[in-house]
């Protein structure tokens, strides 16, 4: 077999029996032992005897090996959270997103690694080692989906399950040349995913080709009783409309703060311009669009996001599960002892200043004045989203940062999700899709925003674009031909 | 700009039942205050009095009885005795 198949491919093969199932996961199994350790992507790949998927020959992912971001629940199996203070524990049930990839007769071959509770940009946040980018070691992955951003990319799987919060799964896709989807807010279930922020936080799906990606966002698609927050919506098909054509008198907005912005990169810039041309060569009419309430995303994001981090890592403290420091004489003694040895510095960080932002003098100043900026951004895109179908920018302002770059300005690491925040506090979906390489060879992705439940149309859209161009074809050098 | 000083961090920590060493408080305080100087940027901001906060809205289920192994949720207990979890006294 060759090293980078996509589902598409493997589905194919399978299909007129070229090879068998048990194959193709040996196939991948041995890829991740020969090459991860390169990379630290994979933090536990399962004995295959152990591995459990229904064999349904009519499921979208019959037979097709992928892996899991260690945040998402698998029975029985370790869920670390890329934390020290989970590293044994062990879920009692499947997330719902595991159980329908189990479903769909997908193969989970093992957990990848991640920033802490998703807590970071760049895979060296992880009480596990730093994750490296397979287009050049060097580099960071991306995050907090570092882990399955660089396995794919990698090949060492077709596919990966990430989750994004403002920009996890789609920055490490730009990093990493995938394609990576943040869904419309509601459409994947959060039923066992480790919360971090829980009005944002979404299942997102990491693979090398537009196609793929529709697929396996089609695997998870549809209602779940046991998430409150899940859209009462039907499994959907997002391969259906992908013809090769863009829809006609199609208008898709760019963003003008993200071509006239200081803060992205040149090169960023001109690849950015050119996917901008060709998707207007394709038909696409072209408007430039100015949201001036975007710049205060970030801001937004950060008290937001940080609030409710530190509510919901409240919950780990040591008295059910996890780790626990046992010397301690007092209950608030081990509470604050087994927090201290568990969580690493970026989730201190955070539920520090998310207390703080949810403190009784700060609040009215920072959390509700947060809260209503958030409804602003919302009418901003609505606004927007009724003068042009889709909008674009680039997926990040930065190339992927050098490991170690960011470690004394964690602000750094924090802009780049300039433009992958706003569409995930108001819970519209986006799409990351590479569109070409830096001079030094680091992949370079631009993103297709839509309003509620688009995710049709920018599948439609953003895989016109991809059969145009040969980015999705490049692979990184170095595992295998 | 926001003042935050090491005081104010000791504090937060001990709500937020944390403990830091040392030689994480001094970056931790000017960390801190650069993201919150940042997020003060929606000082700036002028609130709009049409596009309000959405209000959350309860989803509710019947409250239905349902079987459930309670000896997986158990055995991950760092300690317990019989069906209970175990902790060190609270006071």
């Amino acid at each position: 077999m060759k090293s980078f198949l996509t589902i598409k491919q493997l589905k194919e093969k399978l299909e007129k029996k070229e090879v068998t199932i048990s194959q193709v996961t040996d196939y991948y199994s041995n890829r991740i032992e020969k090459y991860n350790n390169k990379l630290n992507a994979v933090i536990e790949t399962f004995d295959k005897e152990t591995i459990t998927h229904e064999n349904n020959s009519s499921g979208l992912l019959n037979g097709i090996p992928g892996l899991l971001k260690d945040n998402i629940c698998q029975e029985n199996r370790i869920t670390s959270c890329g934390s020290k203070i989970l590293q044994n524990f062990k879920s009692a049930y499947d997330a719902t997103v595991t159980k329908r990839i189990k479903q769909e007769g997908g193969i989970i071959l093992g957990r990848t690694n991640m920033d802490e509770f998703a807590m970071g940009g760049t895979g060296e946040y992880s009480a596990y080692g730093d994750t490296c980018n397979p287009w050049n070691l060097n580099h960071v992955p991306g995050g907090s989906s570092s882990g399955s951003a660089a396995a794919v990319a990698a090949g060492l799987a077709p596919w990966a399950l990430g989750s994004e919060t403002g920009g996890s799964v789609r920055q490490p896709a730009a990093f990493c040349s995938l394609v990576g989807l943040y869904p419309t807010y509601g459409t994947h279930s959060r039923y066992g995913i480790v919360a971090f922020t829980s009005s944002t936080d979404q299942v997102g799906t990491l693979t090398k080709t537009v196609y793929d990606n529709a697929l396996l966002a089609s695997s998870l698609s549809g209602h779940d009783p046991k998430d409150s927050t899940s859209l009462f919506k039907e499994t959907i098909d997002y391969t259906k409309n992908l013809t090769g054509k863009l829809p006609k008198n199609l208008t898709l907005g760019v963003l003008q703060d993200s071509i006239e912005s200081e803060g992205v990169d040149e090169q960023i810039k001109d690849k950015f311009l050119e996917a901008v041309k060709q998707l207007e060569k394709l038909g696409a009419k072209i408007k430039y669009i100015s949201l001036p309430d975007l710049k205060y995303g970030i801001s937004v994001y950060f008290i937001i996001s940080r609030a409710e981090a530190a509510s919901n890592l409240a919950r780990f403290d040591g008295s059910l599960y996890g780790m626990r420091a046992m010397d301690e004489k007092t209950l608030k003694d081990m509470y604050i002892q087994t927090r201290h040895d568990g969580f690493g510095i970026e989730v201190k960080r955070r539920i520090l200043m998310g207390n703080y932002v949810l403190s009784s003098s700060h609040k009215g100043a920072f959390y509700d004045k947060a809260d209503h900026v958030r409804a602003m951004i919302r009418a901003e895109f609505d606004q927007a989203f009724s003068e042009v179908d889709l909008l674009i920018s680039p997926t990040t302002p930065t190339l992927p940062f050098k490991i170690g770059q960011t470690d004394q300005d964690p602000l750094a690491m924090y802009m780049a999700d300039y433009f992958t925040v706003p569409n995930c506090i108001t819970g519209k979906p986006a799409l990351s899709v590479p569109c070409g390489f830096s001079k030094e060879n680091l992949p370079i992705g631009f993103q297709f925003m839509g309003p509620r439940l688009s995710e049709e149309l920018i599948y439609q859209v953003a895989y016109a674009y991809e059969q145009s161009t040969d980015h999705h074809t490049k692979n990184p050098a170095g595992f295998g031909e | 700009m926001i003042s935050f000083n090491k005081e104010e961090l000791i504090k937060l920590a001990s709500l937020s039942c944390l403990k830091l060493d040392s030689d994480e408080v001094e970056a931790l305080v000017e960390q801190i205050k650069l993201v919150l100087n940042y997020a003060q940027k929606l000082d700036a901001v002028e609130l709009s009095t049409e596009s309000l906060p959405t209000r959350n809205v309860n989803v509710f289920r019947e409250d239905e009885a349902k079987q459930f192994v309670s000896e997986s949720i158990l055995d991950q207990a760092p300690k317990k005795e019989d069906s209970y979890f175990v902790v060190p006294k609270i006071l």
